[in-house]
């Protein structure tokens, strides 16, 4: 077991200029959080899936409960975090990215202020708890516990999943999906009026939508640069770009950022400049990283590994987004950007789509993390004896948590790297023989 | 041959639960599984067909399972899939899927592939239980009802699930008389016989369930070799616990288990379906609205926390009250999100709000190698007596 040393760190070369500079942003977003009230915004405990635009448009910041866990697992204090929580009595088995949220909140009212050891100096002091109960258990079940640490006016939305067979046979299905959603945004704007004593406009929440929409897209057209060969954006640097899109959707910054990462993307692409020129091996990086060693794929691109993955890819492209009601707005392009790793979808509907992916991308081997505490991971062992069945490439699973340092050894990941790129090289052989 | 009635019956059913689903089958019936307390068993009954309850095995290794599922899915789901790769549910003609948490709504395609069922059917159930998610529900409720008629053929009318209701409410009201003789000091039938009893009920058609109950209960009412009164009385609160050996256990170390908050338990059983003009309004709500799962969300925005957990646990108090508990086990099958993150609210509201003492077991369903439990549980009972 690598012992876990705070501030020490394994940080991660990228490859572009864009995804280097997301550790300024970070501390950049992360100081606006933190300073929320000099700016007239309030903050709201939220999770990844709220409708982030809405509560902008209400001038409330959201802070990522689970997003601060790779923040934290970057600067090795995850694993400090996630032992507050347990010691406060939640289980090693619970997700420790909302772990580590818990044990900040509980260090935030133990020492009654920003802990000193929270990275970027906190993840700021939430006014209000907006959850959406969408993609896991975890995810409305945290903000409800959360409440022992910050009794702040709390509110919690459900969402429907669309099982993904419902949506095969009927696409018009997703309708009815939009229409509940829809109205329990209403819910929301009513609970946002209330808790920032403001009233709602629709104009602000087109502008919202609008640079939500701007930003959505142009994140999704750079992702496509992956496909080229070789690939400018590879796993480390996807790991990092997609920061924004997750944190401050819905903004000019965000908007402004993917434009850079973009062009720099598509110059690199034109001139056919990659991560490393000669790609050896191309890896499909499947779910999660381990967000405390993304040196991984430094490690993965010294062997001549070009690592690529869609783990945080936005989702379809939206188009002709109809701003006449804003609100219903955001309830139907939730739907539309209905991606494949969203919805109730089957393990093997997953993995016939990665199977396409590698074809698609001229995969050789795929590496997946078995996350040990995400639920939602649960079901990787059958995708994996799917997609080495389907697409005929080798499959490597690592065992260790997402930022639970204390679930890993460097060394024998290491090893097992190495045996696994000798596997890739003689199933190569294989095909080309 | 239809079941018996009476205490014994019930335990030779608990012993070979698939053995009247089985007979019922080479009878022509048709048998329909169904996993968790979410799913509208009505339904199933209304459809003509056999409800059965899929529940693991906690004594068979998941040597299947260990092929095929991450060893981080919930242990009994793992060996309810374990058991059925090994083809001890082949005799189910279909079965029911609500995607009550994260491990059902995995598993459910993984069971699809592997075992190729001739028919399942995945019920999507909302997190909340305000009047828009029943709205919701109802129309999913609705989906199903058409699911199951194409499934048999013909038309499932309102008459007939009118008919279903008041049978299981009848085995509702049953059950509750029972519990209710739990309430005596010394109760007069044993935590891990309710167990026994209550999975004997999910294993048979509701008729012949209800005929084993009066049985059991007109049994228990003249019995003089019930339990001896013990100083610890406890209730428990957690997941599916469908074997009794783990109720032995706490109980052969000098406690009675009289009340409880479980899957297999109250959860299943407290709440009847009330009669409405449209069937469908009184399934849904007292299967989204009335079932106290912590996978339902309840609060609302207005509430303080402490007053929101008092929405969320006030259950709890009752039991207590009336059952006359002095202790308190929080039995959490591994991997159990919506519970684990209930946890230390309930134990904090056991303790703060009920004074009683409170033991939290994390356990992994398997009931081969409990001896490292039982001096914890010993240790517990001796606290609280």
């Amino acid at each position: 077991m690598v012992e876990e040393k705070a501030g020490e760190g394994r940080p991660s070369i990228k490859a572009t200029k864009a995804a280097a500079q997301i550790s300024q942003l970070r501390r950049w977003h992360y100081d606006r959080l933190n300073h929320a009230r000099d700016y007239g915004q309030f903050v709201a405990l939220s999770m990844i899936g709220v409708a982030d635009e809405v509560l902008r448009s209400f001038d409330v910041m959201v802070s990522l409960g689970e997003n601060y866990g790779p923040v934290c697992a970057a600067k090795q204090v995850s694993g400090h975090f996630c032992g507050i929580a347990e010691g406060d009595g939640y289980s090693v088995d619970l997700c420790s990215y909302l772990k580590t949220g818990m044990g900040y909140l509980s260090r935030l009212k133990e020492v009654g202020d920003t802990p000193p050891e929270a990275p970027y100096g906190g993840m700021g002091k939430p006014d209000m708890i907006v959850a959406p109960a969408i993609f896991c258990d975890g995810r409305y079940k945290y903000p409800q516990a959360a409440r022992r640490y910050i009794d702040v006016p709390s509110f919690v939305y459900d969402m429907r999943d669309i099982p993904y067979w419902e949506y095969e046979e009927d696409p018009q299905s997703i309708n009815r999906y939009v229409d509940y959603y829809y109205e329990r945004l209403k819910e929301l704007v009513a609970f946002l009026e209330r808790a920032t004593g403001k009233k709602y406009d629709p104009d602000r929440l087109s502008e919202c939508v609008d640079l939500w929409v701007k930003g959505h897209n142009i994140f999704r057209d750079a992702c496509e640069f992956r496909k080229c060969r070789p690939n400018p954006l590879p796993s480390q640097d996807s790991f990092a770009v997609c920061f924004p899109n997750l944190n401050y959707k819905g903004t000019k910054e965000c908007v402004d950022y993917y434009q850079m990462l973009y062009d720099e993307l598509k110059l690199m692409a034109d001139n056919k400049i990659g991560a490393i020129q000669d790609e050896k091996y191309r890896i499909f990086w499947l779910g999660l990283p381990p967000w405390f060693y993304l040196g991984i794929f430094n490690y993965l691109q010294d062997n001549g590994v070009c690592t690529l993955d869609r783990t945080y890819d936005p989702g379809e492209r939206i188009e002709d987004v109809d701003l006449r009601d804003p609100l219903y707005a955001v309830a139907k392009k939730c739907y539309d950007t209905f991606w494949f790793g969203s919805g109730q979808m089957r393990r093997w509907n997953m993995a016939s789509r990665f199977a396409d992916f590698i074809e698609e991308y001229q995969v050789d081997g795929v590496i997946t993390l078995m996350a040990t505490t995400c639920r939602m991971s649960t079901g990787m062992l059958h995708q994996r004896r799917l997609i080495n069945e389907w697409a005929g490439v080798p499959v490597l699973n690592l065992e260790a948590d997402m930022v639970d340092v204390r679930t890993f050894s460097e060394a024998h990941v290491k090893a097992r790297l190495d045996a696994f790129l000798e596997t890739i090289d003689a199933a190569k052989g294989r095909r080309a023989g | 041959m239809a079941a018996g009635n009476g205490l014994g019956a019930a335990k030779e059913i608990y012993r070979n639960r698939s053995k009247r689903a089985m007979e019922l089958k080479g009878e022509g019936k048709k048998v329909m599984g169904y996993f968790c307390c979410y799913t509208p068993i009505e339904l199933i009954t209304a459809a003509g067909l056999v409800p059965y309850r899929i529940m693991g095995d906690t004594k068979e290794p998941t040597t299947e399972a260990d092929i095929y599922l991450d060893p981080v899915f919930c242990p009994y789901v793992r060996t309810c899939f374990d058991i059925a790769m090994k083809g001890r549910y082949d005799f189910l003609d279909g079965s029911l899927w609500p995607t009550s948490c994260d491990n059902l709504i995995n598993v459910y395609g993984i069971w699809q592939y592997n075992l190729k069922p001739v028919y399942t059917y995945q019920l999507s159930i909302p997190k909340v239980a305000d009047s828009l998610a029943l709205k919701f529900f109802k129309e999913d409720v609705g989906y199903l009802r058409q699911s199951l008629e194409k499934l048999i053929g013909r038309e499932i009318s309102d008459a007939a699930i009118s008919q279903a209701v008041e049978r299981h409410n009848e085995n509702r009201a049953l059950l509750r008389e029972l519990y209710q003789l739990r309430q005596q000091d010394p109760p007069p039938l044993s935590g891990a016989e309710v167990t026994q009893i209550l999975v004997a009920v999910m294993s048979l058609p509701v008729a012949e369930a209800n005929q084993l109950l009066r049985g059991v209960i007109d049994e228990v009412k003249q019995r003089g070799d019930g339990p001896q009164s013990k100083s610890a009385r406890l209730l428990i609160s957690g997941n599916e616990l469908d074997d009794s050996t783990f109720i032995e256990l706490i109980e052969d170390c000098g406690a009675n288990v009289v009340a409880d908050d479980m899957c297999i338990g109250t959860r299943f059983f407290w709440h009847d379906v009330e009669k409405t003009a449209d069937p469908l309004d009184g399934l849904t709500n007292r299967y989204l609205g009335d079932i106290r799962c912590p996978r339902i969300y309840r609060g609302n925005p207005e509430m303080t926390r402490r007053e929101e957990m008092e929405e969320r646990f006030k259950h709890i108090r009752d039991l207590a009250k009336e059952y006359n508990v002095n202790g308190a086990i929080i039995y959490i099958l591994k991997y159990c999100d919506s519970e684990e993150w209930e946890a230390p609210d309930l134990r904090e509201y056991i303790q703060e709000e009920l004074g009683l003492p409170v033991l939290h077991i994390e356990h992994d369903y398997s009931t081969v190698a409990l001896a490292p439990w039982r001096t914890r549980v010993q240790a517990f009972v001796e606290m609280v007596g």
